[in-house]
């Protein structure tokens, strides 16, 4: 037990930059996404660039695109790149385009007649878009977002590749100094906690916003 | 009150309809009748104004239904339209259903919205079906709550499609006597069915489209007894 207390604090903080990239993420590649997946499903010249850009994102692995941003983008842009920005940013870019995909599944399997019946009620485009399309939208994405929600929280250990203090890499480090597993069950305590806590959110939302469909 | 003339439209370079013209005077019950290919859905979305007719005039209480190929606001306030499939706003409430484009159109307080759509549902008989989900009522039941939805905006024409489509024979007579009803408060109704009986009991006059083109006008007594 004295042992735990010893080395949580530093698997907490790992947990804290965790929690702060997952966050953040969360906050940006939603409404990133969301965009992407209208412009994808409404303005037909955008079509083809964002295919390309989810293609290539949903195409290559994660780890690849976070060495990317952190070491081969300095080599062709001399600059200095921080860990946690390269770290964040790739996180958005990727779950962004995987969200513009689950949006754009969602708005695709709206039926005309939706739009058709806020037309003949004489509603302008975008009250139809806010009033009729995008809360439909939401509901019929709301399970694979929550999926998606699922496995960020575990790919945000991925961050350790670029050499972010975040919890696992901590956890890990620990394992090296001392030679004992416990800082890796912690680990796998806290990531079920926020998996468990991130379910809960989920089926919160779904009780509420999936009950009328 | 609505006028077509000469309209035309084609889909893919096929022509649908070919130069249809006819008009829908005040208060009458106009059936639209027609086989399966005939036009009549084409003919549908031009006259609720979702489809721009490639040539001819479309006039609604003497004015153009579109001007510079964009919808007037005109259509969406003489005419309510009823879908065949009735594509009610699934994640809204039955009552939402009427409030929400109510709301929107007038831009009245809620709480007035919410009264007359309460009225109206109270007059087609769904009043007890107010707090539930479209998906939670039965087919006859969406049918009148498109048909309360439609009305709400207080036009002066209902354009119905397929009314009778999926309908059972007592609610096929209900959605008749409802029908009558409204007609008997002044509306106008437009009917596109393919339904014979149920044209025959309801219209005064009845429009025939074949291949996209008015085969009948007149009276619904001399086409059924022809």
């Amino acid at each position: 037990m004295e042992y735990w207390l010893e080395i949580l604090p530093p698997i907490a903080q790992g947990f804290k930059t965790s929690l702060t990239v997952y966050l953040l993420t969360m906050a940006l590649a939603l409404p990133l996404g969301l965009v992407l997946g209208l412009l994808a499903d409404m303005v037909k010249p955008a079509r083809p660039i964002i295919g390309v850009f989810t293609w290539i994102i949903r195409g290559t692995p994660l780890l690849l695109q976070l060495y990317v941003t952190m070491y081969a983008i300095p080599l062709l842009i001399p600059m200095r790149m921080d860990r946690f920005f390269a770290g964040t940013v790739t996180f958005v870019i990727n779950y962004a385009a995987y969200f513009a995909e689950i949006f754009r599944s969602g708005l695709a399997i709206i039926p005309l007649g939706q739009w058709q019946a806020g037309q003949v009620l004489g509603l302008k485009k975008r009250e139809i878009i806010f009033n009729i399309i995008l809360p439909q939208m939401f509901r019929n994405t709301l399970l694979p977002l929550i999926n998606e929600a699922i496995t960020l929280v575990k790919d945000t250990s991925l961050l350790a590749a670029i050499a972010i203090g975040e919890m696992l890499r901590n956890a890990k480090e620990i394992v090296g100094k001392d030679l004992r597993v416990d800082a890796l069950v912690i680990a796998g305590i806290f990531y079920l906690l926020f998996s468990f806590m991130v379910v809960s959110v989920g089926k919160r939302l779904e009780k509420t916003y999936l009950k009328q469909m | 009150m609505l006028k077509l003339q000469n309209i035309t439209y084609a889909y893919d370079q096929e022509p649908i309809l070919k130069g249809i013209g006819f008009s829908v005077n005040e208060g009458e019950i106009l059936g639209i009748l027609g086989l399966s290919g005939s036009g009549k859905t084409t003919l549908l979305k031009i006259i609720s104004g979702l489809l721009v007719p490639d040539e001819g005039e479309y006039l609604i209480e003497n004015q153009p239904a579109f001007i510079k190929q964009k919808k007037s606001d005109k259509v969406a306030s003489e005419l309510g339209v009823v879908f065949q499939q009735f594509n009610l706003f699934p994640h809204l409430s039955v009552l939402d259903n009427l409030v929400m484009p109510l709301r929107l159109r007038t831009k009245k307080p809620k709480s007035e919205c919410i009264a007359t759509a309460v009225e109206l549902l109270d007059v087609l008989g769904l009043k007890d079906q107010i707090a539930k989900f479209p998906y939670q009522c039965s087919g006859g039941q969406q049918q009148r709550i498109a048909i309360a939805r439609a009305l709400v905006l207080n036009p002066k024409i209902l354009l119905i499609d397929e009314p009778t489509s999926s309908l059972d024979k007592e609610n096929t007579k209900k959605v008749e006597e409802l029908l009558k009803s409204l007609h008997g408060r002044g509306l106008t109704l437009i009917i596109i069915t393919h339904d014979l009986p149920f044209a025959q009991a309801m219209c005064q006059r009845v429009i025939e489209l074949s291949e996209g083109r008015v085969v009948f006008d007149g009276l619904a007594e001399s086409y059924f007894n022809a």
